[in-house]
């Protein structure tokens, strides 16, 4: 078992209700802290399970049980060069020099704000790279593609979560060791 | 434990609330969209529920307004 810090922002339910945590405790997120910021439910939690696909699943059904509406998963699949900098432990410059190619050629390139000058990177592509390269965990990338997959399968309303992450875990993962 | 982290954000200006079983905080900037963070009494787990208050009184983007 191994423990994995997330949180799911989520909507539909009144903060200012008596009952507002409870509702979330009693649902089952009583491995977590529930705040209202910035216009936003933010349920952070901290759980134990045996992968990271088994935490974000129960944690978002949890979240459902408790009547809210699950919007997203974080930490943001989009990161910017100081995000990728703080989750990876490498400095702000470091992270400027690759997006540049003169560090490293293949860095991958951003995928949102291209155009201005603070774009982002997709963070699983990135942590692909990061662990090729001997910057990051494995568990850590894996961590990385399982939140992107989740959101993925939320966006698009996908019934069946379990399923549709573990599908895109496995080819994520092969993706990771046929390069390493 | 989640005492001191309560205390912190008190000294930062934070407002506490007693409801029953829980607690909530309510950061320095009033009205409605100021922050609100629920504080379990009797977490499952202490530690990581400190950890999860501290996290949520960090994002508060109200205090670092008026820091300015």
């Amino acid at each position: 078992m191994k423990k994995f810090e997330f949180s799911i922002i989520a909507s539909g339910l009144d903060p200012e209700a008596e009952d507002f945590e409870q509702r979330f405790y009693d649902a089952g997120c009583d491995d977590a802290a529930i705040a209202f910021q910035k216009g936003h439910i933010i349920v952070d939690f901290t759980r134990e399970a045996k992968s990271v696909s088994e935490a974000i699943v129960t944690a978002v059904r949890n979240v459902e049980a408790a009547g809210a509406h699950v919007d997203r998963v974080e930490p943001d699949p989009l990161v910017s060069l100081s995000d990728i900098a703080a989750r990876s432990g490498m400095t702000r410059a470091a992270m400027t020099q690759y997006s540049k190619g003169q560090r490293s050629k293949d860095f991958p390139a951003p995928v949102a704000r291209v155009t201005s000058e603070s774009p982002l990177w997709d963070w699983a592509t990135v942590a692909k790279w990061l662990f090729q390269h001997d910057k990051l965990s494995r568990d850590e990338a894996i961590e990385a593609a399982a939140v992107r997959a989740v959101n993925e399968a939320i966006g698009t309303r996908a019934s069946k979560l379990e399923e549709t992450l573990k599908g895109s875990l496995k080819a994520y993962e092969k993706d990771l060791d046929r390069a390493a | 434990m989640i005492e001191a982290v309560v205390a912190d954000a008190e000294q930062k200006g934070w407002r506490w609330r007693q409801m029953g079983h829980w607690g909530r905080l309510f950061c320095p900037h009033a009205g409605r969209d100021g922050c609100q963070v629920g504080v379990n009494g009797t977490p499952k787990n202490p530690e990581d529920h400190a950890r999860q208050v501290m996290r949520a009184i960090g994002r508060c983007p109200h205090g670092k307004e008026e820091d300015k």
